[in-house]
């Protein structure tokens, strides 16, 4: 039994130590991705305020119009209206294929192009970065991202063979002694989280599976003209409904049947508000289907409710609900829980706090690491200065470095000149130089203030945010409070709360260094 | 309101699961000697009990997906706010204890349920 802990030790302490730099990464952006489509507006102040679109059918009716005005040559329309906080808050417009091919945003309340917000990547950038990395193919990053989640799985069970006391230590924090108390830290930010941190990195695998494990796939369903796994295939014997719509089109023309009572019936099937989007494959075609679509939010199961209809004779076709086989629900909850679209906002906070908890597991793991090694090198042990060092300014650079290099991101946002070629690129790079420059620093700064200097860094950083907001646009805090826009004012509250609690540690630590 | 009334029921339960243990009975018992008096098992098994109604209440009010993510997400919290607890001012755990339970037992009458 002794030697079964002792090897599970070794491997809890090796995988955390490898990949914790790694995990933090994946963690920070994947905390902050709770609230992507929060900071995709806050990274755009030129665009209106979220407004819900209570009824669907004037919403729908403007985008159709819009669609047959400058779609009418397409092969494929697509708009989907706002109904909470997930995707756009505004209407969606898309066309494509056969002559013309573009997109819009349109306002809800009026139908007008919304134009003019700076070239940023916004909160997608956080989220994209964190399963696919940057300044590499996607697919290397995805590789890289699921090997550090792979062992993050190990640590986690590891963690879990090797903490004995797990349930009678369950509420104990020992803040007193310095080793002790990031041991507890350490054990506490995992043990009370459990379920969401196991939950957070099976998921997170589980959305990747295909490319992890392609050959199941193709054991299951062989190889496409490319040599690649038939994914297709099996998509398609998954969601039979999409035999109904994504066939060929006839070459022969016909009116289009009209939307709004079709928008009409889904409200009356699926209940007010749950109707999303309409998909339309080959307007204007005697093989013409119009697909509508509820919200993939409703709940946990990350699957879509569909509606198929005849495009000409607005018949309808097929009804596909939620839930298919077992095994594609156990898929969707899984993945639905990893990415909380169904979080309204007490849950989605909730979310945000699992989040952090797991990046302070992380973060409270890498520093246990040095704090056991400085107390065995001060009780005289053999302890590799080197690695040790090193180990202790990697941990300064990422814990401490990268949030701050994520709040120089967003003053990015607010300084770099809206006309500047490349902005949204440029936006991105400021991120990765700030943190560059926070690594430099914990290089060169002595190990004993490098965490007091980066604190106070960040407590800068991140309460001149807003006050860059209220500067450079109308939607600073005051504002946003005044005209109750709260994802603005939440935004800006955030940052100042962040950087209070930087600033407060770094007077902690100044005072008892 | 309700997510409150779940809360309390999930906290009121935490802590008198943590005071099942006799490491934090200890620790509580300091100023409040009566602690001791009570049955480990009664602790238990209320505590139990608790997270249960807490867990009924969040289905009740969010279904089932959203409830069951619910109810694991405010204990998660609740399980926070008692380690800080415990660790900073353990002798104030009894009366914070006493209140979510009385808190819990109002908004259950005030919401009708």
């Amino acid at each position: 039994m002794r030697a079964l802990r002792q090897s599970m030790t070794s491997l809890h302490t090796w995988t955390g130590l490898l990949f914790g730099w790694l995990l933090y990464f994946v963690f920070v952006t994947g905390t902050a991705s709770y609230f992507d489509t929060e900071i995709d507006r806050w990274m755009m102040p030129e665009l209106p305020a979220f407004v819900v679109a209570e009824d669907p059918v004037p919403a729908f009716a403007l985008a159709i119009s819009h669609l047959q005005t400058h779609g009418a040559d397409a092969d494929y329309w697509f708009t989907r209206i706002p109904r909470d906080r997930n995707y756009s808050p505004y209407i969606s417009v898309q066309w494509s294929g056969g002559k013309s091919s573009g997109n819009a945003e349109l306002d809800p309340r009026s139908g007008e192009v919304l134009s003019g917000a700076r070239p940023t990547r916004g909160g997608q950038q956080l989220y994209q970065m964190h399963y696919h990395l940057h300044y590499m193919p996607e697919n290397i990053g995805q590789w890289i991202v699921g090997l550090a989640s792979m062992f993050m799985f190990v640590a986690l069970i590891t963690g879990i063979i090797v903490h004995k006391r797990i349930f009678v230590d369950f509420f104990t924090f020992r803040p007193g002694k310095r080793q002790r108390a990031w041991l507890d830290a350490h054990s506490v930010s995992s043990v009370i989280t459990l379920p969401y941190q196991l939950m957070i990195t099976y998921s997170g695998l589980l959305f990747l599976m295909t490319f992890y494990m392609p050959f199941i796939v193709t054991a299951h369903y062989g190889v496409n003209e490319q040599g690649r796994p038939d994914t297709r295939t099996m998509f398609q014997e998954m969601e039979p409904v999409q035999q109904s719509f994504q066939i060929d089109s006839a070459g022969q023309p016909a009116p289009l049947a009209d939307i709004m009572p079709l928008v009409r019936q889904a409200e009356q099937r699926w209940g007010d508000g749950t109707l999303r989007f309409i998909q339309v494959y080959h307007p204007g075609d005697a093989n013409a289907r119009i697909v509508l679509a509820d919200n993939i939010g409703e709940n946990p199961i990350r699957n879509l409710r569909r509606l198929v209809f005849d495009g000409v004779s607005g018949e309808l076709l097929q009804e596909s609900g939620k839930v298919r086989s077992g095994s594609k629900v156990t898929y969707d909850v899984m993945t639905g829980l990893h990415e909380a679209l169904f979080a309204g906002p007490v849950l989605r906070w909730l979310f945000f706090f699992c989040g952090l908890m797991g990046t302070a597991m992380v973060a409270t793991g890498l520093v246990l690491w040095t704090v056991k090694r400085r107390q065995t090198l001060e009780a005289g042990r053999q302890v590799s200065l080197a690695g040790l060092r090193t180990v202790e300014k990697l941990n300064v650079a990422t814990i401490v470095g990268f949030p701050i290099a994520v709040a120089a991101y967003f003053c990015a946002n607010r300084l770099l000149p809206v006309d500047m070629p490349g902005r949204a690129d440029w936006e991105v790079h400021t991120l990765f130089l700030v943190w560059a420059a926070m690594a430099a620093h914990a290089l060169l700064r002595p190990t004993r203030r490098v965490w007091t200097e980066q604190l106070g860094v960040a407590a800068m950083a991140f309460l001149v945010v807003p006050v860059l907001n209220a500067v450079t646009t109308e939607r600073g805090l005051v504002q946003s409070i005044s005209a109750g826009d709260w994802v603005f004012a939440g935004f800006d509250l955030t940052m100042i709360a962040i950087g209070l609690a930087a600033g407060a540690t770094s007077l902690a630590g100044r005072a008892t260094s | 309101m309700l997510a409150l009334l779940a809360f309390m029921a999930g906290y009121g339960g935490l802590s008198l699961l943590a005071l099942s243990m006799s490491r934090h009975r200890r620790q509580v018992s300091l100023t409040a000697p009566r602690i001791q008096t009570i049955q480990p098992k009664a602790y238990t098994l209320t505590g139990y009990a608790l997270l249960a109604i807490a867990l009924v209440i969040s289905l009740s009010i969010w279904g089932t997906g959203n409830g069951l993510v619910m109810w694991v997400g405010q204990l998660t919290l609740a399980s926070l706010l008692l380690v800080l607890h415990l660790a900073f001012a353990p002798q104030r755990l009894p009366a914070t204890s006493v209140a979510s339970l009385v808190v819990f037992a109002l908004l259950f009458l005030v919401s009708g349920t």
